[in-house]
């Protein structure tokens, strides 16, 4: 019950000097698997174990290529451009997702009115609505930005409604009883309750905006990730094509990682049920 | 007798007629069936008197406390505290429950600063108060520590810390010792008492434990089964201050245990008809109270 009880366990010294080999142990563990990926197909690529072997460039060669994609400054245009669209997209989606599903969440009846609504929305294939977009917006950029949206809203749109509606009652029977009026509630207990289920929709929406913009690009673009990948597929240049495939992976994967952390950086009292 | 249902004059809290009734759907039947779960219930309560309320389950206990807390609208009678009436939830009354009920995105200071919030108290200020009470409560050195790094038992003395902290002229309680193990619920009895001593606050505690009601209580209301009214109430003039330890030693304590548990098993015997819990527990699950604030 006092205060040593819970004091965090201090590492003796001599094992705090291998922090370093610790970490390293650790990074090795985590690009393991990668590397005896890339081997693999190293490998089957220069044994031509594949039928077409112009399908399947050796692991190295992708790299080479796409280090001199790099290097000669045609990948980064295409980043760049692509980096924007998504990120326009995505954010605008959180902008209507979170306000509208925390408004959906807190006042029960515009919940029911706009459910049905949502739920068929929600299962209009996105992709298929870019023609729309096009139609009303144009080709350029905006009506990529606004399928983007559109594709990126939905699991922060429906993980804030849920987050909102599984509150634990106790809580708000505790402010309430506090005196708490409904204003005060919503911000000091219903937002914070809710925000980790919004950060993990926010997650799953960044990756869906990455999704969406590929599929756009491919669909109906002359700049971007996806259709420079959809170009180099078409004229043949099988290499560069898989170093656009890698390039969006690592985007992804990167874009995951920092949001995990902030994640888990801001949701410290979250580790276990704090409540009971 | 410090606590009885006649007297008002000179109480602090008066509770005059209580009643609460919910309705009950029944499968296949379009009308909703009335279920009264307390009925009559008057009690008067003196200014720093310690009032345990005992009874078998689903006695109507806690959705008293939930009427005092004005948490839920009775269907009929009053309340009132120094003689105002209670409408609504109010800083007046400090409600602690069993679950505790904290803030978890919050550390052990900003949950015992909440209800200062509410009161619009300088964030200067709250911390000063805040940290009295967690002092108080025994848990400084834990200010910024989260919920989830907490046991159960600390984060009770947290929840009480917070219901102190905005300096309530009632506390009520809810069961608020049943989640931990028996001896950390030993350790916490003792130390509300010490509390207790300290702030003089009056106190509505709702316990299941016999033994706990008569250890911490002026006097120990027994309730009746549905519909939940006053049974008895058994006046503990044991002597203060009191301990776990010394309770245990004295015969007068198990006097008072033996007569109270006589009171309560007296009627949950006649009530154990296999027919009838049957239905109500099935009843039970589709209580919905008549009106939540």
């Amino acid at each position: 019950m006092r205060k040593n009880d819970i004091d965090i366990i201090k590492i003796p010294k001599k094992y705090k000097q291998h922090s370093a080999v610790v970490l390293l142990k650790k990074v090795f563990a985590s690009i393991i698997a990668i590397l005896i990926f890339l081997a693999l197909w190293e490998l089957s690529a220069r044994l031509k174990l594949v039928s077409t072997p112009a399908f399947f460039p050796p692991a190295s060669k992708i790299f080479l290529v796409l280090g001199e994609e790099l290097i000669s400054g045609k990948l980064w245009p295409n980043v760049a451009i692509s980096l924007t669209r998504s990120f326009m997209g995505f954010f605008f989606g959180l902008a209507i997702a979170i306000p509208l599903g925390l408004a959906i969440g807190w006042f029960k009846n515009f919940g029911i009115l706009v459910n049905p609504l949502l739920q068929v929305f929600r299962n209009m294939p996105t992709l298929a609505l870019l023609p729309v977009f096009v139609m009303f917006f144009g080709i350029g950029e905006l009506s990529k930005v606004i399928v983007i949206m559109w594709g990126a809203l939905w699991t922060t749109l429906l993980n804030t409604i849920a987050g909102v509606r599984s509150v634990d009652p106790q809580l708000i029977k505790a402010a309430k009883a506090m005196g708490t009026g409904s204003v005060r509630l919503f911000g000091s207990v219903v937002l914070p309750a809710s925000l980790p289920f919004i950060f993990t929709g926010v997650r799953m929406s960044a990756t869906f905006s990455i999704l969406i913009l590929i599929a756009a690009e491919m669909m109906g673009a002359n700049s971007g990730l996806g259709y420079a990948m959809f170009f180099y597929q078409a004229n043949f240049k099988i290499p560069q094509m898989y170093a656009y495939i890698v390039v969006m992976a690592i985007f992804g994967t990167i874009i995951n990682f920092v949001l995990e952390a902030v994640e888990r950086r801001s949701f410290r009292w979250r580790d276990e049920s704090g409540t009971t | 007798m410090p606590v009885d249902n006649n007297d008002n004059s000179n109480a602090k809290i008066v509770l005059q007629n209580l009643k609460q009734v919910y309705y009950i759907k029944n499968p296949g039947e379009k009308q909703l069936e009335e279920f009264v779960a307390l009925e009559s219930f008057s009690l008067s309560i003196p200014d720093g008197a310690f009032v345990a309320i005992v009874g078998p389950s689903g006695c109507g206990k806690s959705t008293l406390l939930d009427i005092i807390a004005g948490l839920t609208k009775s269907k009929g009678g009053s309340i009132t505290i120094d003689g105002c009436e209670v409408s609504g939830p109010n800083l007046d009354r400090g409600f602690i429950m069993q679950g505790y009920a904290l803030f978890p995105w919050r550390t052990v200071l900003r949950n015992v600063e909440y209800g200062l919030e509410v009161k619009r108290i300088p964030k200067k200020e709250r911390a000063v108060i805040a940290r009295k009470y967690i002092d108080l409560v025994g848990l400084n050195g834990f200010e910024n520590r989260y919920p989830n790094e907490l046991s159960g038992g600390m984060r009770q003395r947290v929840a009480i810390a917070r219901a102190l902290a905005y300096d309530p002229k009632v506390l009520l309680m809810d069961e608020p010792f049943a989640a931990v193990d028996a001896q950390t619920r030993e350790t916490l009895q003792d130390e509300l008492l010490k509390i207790w001593d300290k702030t003089r606050k009056t106190v509505i505690f709702i316990t299941h434990s016999i033994e706990e009601a008569v250890l911490l209580a002026d006097v120990v209301v027994v309730m009746t089964p549905r519909p939940g009214s006053i049974k008895d109430i058994v006046t503990i003039d044991l002597p203060r201050p009191r301990f776990n330890a010394d309770a245990r030693a004295s015969a007068d304590y198990s006097v008072i245990v033996q007569r109270v548990w006589e009171l309560l098993h007296d009627m949950e015997l006649s009530n154990r008809q296999p027919v009838q819990s049957k239905g109500a527990k099935s009843i039970a699950d589709e209580i919905t109270p008549s009106t939540v604030l």
